[in-house]
């Protein structure tokens, strides 16, 4: 796989991750087990977007 | 061992054609800068002081409009939110971590970090460590206690992250410390230069080992910039028959560089994650050119609660002409961080750096490498005297020898003469971190 399908693939793949935190902050909304590991779940996720996201040319927010 | 053939941490950003990643550093930089000028007011402040818009900034040769950031622009903090005050970029809320930097060169600086943050931390130490051969079979062993102070617990996390097992030496002395190392069989470890150089003494002076047999695969240096001084770093690696290697980093920026195992001579820029860029020591001129000093002025692009743009690092380093071994496109700062921009001073009309004497204190054997400047006014004239430690029983006549020998040597290195003043073994100050070897009475008002 050339090097910008493997990134844009990978970025892709986050944008997935980040829909489905944000399904899982709403079903456990108001439960702070969930709300505060979901916000840990997102900072790792930060990382990998901070990495592969503009490189694919993605937008970050 | 996992991942033997794998150079790095991630393969697509550090073997980014340099054209394309000139390109994300633009993105990103634009990026970072819209956030701290829409939410911190000391950037918004410094901003519209300058007549400067976020959307001004459009191409390299708008950077150049942007105010440079220094840590006098710090000293807003201290108001609400308390007690980040106006450098604070998220809701206090949304603040997980604190630290400080040690505030040696002044009011200390006070460092918010959100989680993403602290996440990105310690993966700028993921890539460093990487870079140096540190694998997920590896023990890491860190002999400090953390406390307010950033650089190792970033480390620790960073190891953690990579799948190193971490083991944490805080609290204990450094006896207890070598013992739990070898009790452990922990084969990597991070410290100071002057710790890594004080661990070994201490391991063969009062435990009657020799760390070379300790198995010991490599050191990280932290701290201060003794892993970019060859014989500093020979010394080290002499001692623990390891390679050491350097990295560079500080609190209010991230960790932001790195020597990779090929060890190139200076360290590689995390270009991915920041921008560095040297400006001319005097003027705020661009530095392109490798082999020109220059002060190293740095943003941090993907840092959230208080990221630095254009931060005035006052350090110096000075581009490299060669790319490294290793492949990474990331550029190199030859000989990495070589002291500070207010270190390096004119002493009787000559430029002088005081890491040139740690070089050349490091180069004889029979020195312990320990010393200290002090720079003062006689009369007109400027007098410069360096206090090193001999070691106990040296004959007369050999003393006489090593003494004019290293007054030659330092001479001929700062075309300066030395007033040289030998101590007795173990009476100059021991540092951990932070060590505080050169004094300028001439500024510091005779104190
Ligand atoms: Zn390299």
């Amino acid at each position: 796989m050339a090097p910008d399908d493997r990134i844009r693939e990978v970025a892709e793949a986050l944008d997935r991750v980040a829909s489905a935190l944000r399904e899982l902050e709403r079903a456990g909304d108001g439960i702070p087990a969930v709300e505060r590991n979901v916000r840990r779940m997102e900072g790792t996720l930060w990382v990998l977007r901070a990495h592969f996201e503009p490189p694919a040319g993605t937008k970050t927010p | 061992m996992p991942y033997p053939e794998t150079e790095y941490w991630n393969p697509i950003t550090e073997t980014l054609d340099p054209d394309r990643l000139r390109e994300i550093q633009l993105a990103k930089f634009r990026r970072v800068l819209a956030w701290v000028y829409e939410r911190s007011p000391m950037y918004r402040r410094k901003y519209d002081e300058a007549g400067l818009r976020p959307e001004d900034v459009r191409t390299w040769d708008d950077l150049a409009k942007v105010p440079l950031v220094t840590k006098d622009d710090y000293r807003c903090q201290g108001t609400d939110p308390f007690p980040y005050g106006d450098t604070l970029c998220v809701p206090l809320e949304e603040v997980t971590e604190y630290h400080q930097t040690s505030g040696t060169t002044g009011t200390p600086v006070y460092q918010p970090d959100t989680w993403a943050d602290w996440e990105w931390f310690s993966e700028l130490w993921a890539t460093i460590l990487w870079a140096q051969g540190y694998r997920p079979t590896d023990r890491v062993f860190f002999p400090f206690g953390y406390h307010v102070f950033i650089a190792f617990w970033t480390a620790h996390y960073g190891a953690e992250r990579l799948g190193c097992e971490v083991v944490p030496g805080g609290v204990l002395g450094t006896r207890e410390r070598l013992l739990k190392m070898r009790e452990l069989k922990t084969n990597a470890f991070m410290a100071t230069p002057t710790y890594v150089l004080g661990m070994a003494e201490t391991a063969r002076k009062d435990l009657g080992a020799d760390p070379r047999e300790w198995g010991i695969r490599r050191i990280t240096c932290a701290g201060e910039p003794g892993a970019s001084v060859p014989t500093t770093k020979k010394r080290m690696q002499d001692a623990w028959g390891c390679p050491v290697y350097d990295h560079v980093g500080a609190t209010e920026v991230g960790a932001w560089g790195f020597e990779c195992r090929h060890q190139p001579g200076g360290q590689h820029v995390i270009e991915s994650m920041f921008l560095v860029e040297l400006l001319e020591l005097d003027s705020d001129r661009p530095v392109t050119r490798p082999g020109v000093p220059g002060r190293i002025v740095i943003t941090a692009f993907d840092r959230r609660a208080q990221p630095c743009v254009r931060f005035d690092t006052k350090d110096v380093s000075m581009w490299a002409a060669d790319g490294c071994e290793c492949g990474r496109t990331w550029r190199i700062l030859e000989g990495g961080v070589h002291g500070r921009v207010d270190h390096i001073t004119k002493v009787k009309g000559v430029l002088f750096s005081p890491v040139t004497v740690e070089e050349v204190v490091r180069s004889f054997e029979e020195l312990d490498g320990e010393f200290e400047i002090f720079v003062e006014k006689r009369g007109d004239l400027d007098h410069i005297t360096l206090k090193v430690e001999l070691p106990d029983g040296l004959a007369p006549p050999d003393r006489d020898g090593l003494l004019k020998e290293l007054a030659s040597r330092l001479r001929w290195k700062t075309q300066l003469n030395f007033d040289i003043q030998p101590q007795p073994y173990g009476s100059l100050p021991r540092y951990q971190v932070k060590a505080r070897r050169f004094h300028d009475l001439r500024k510091e008002g005779g104190a």
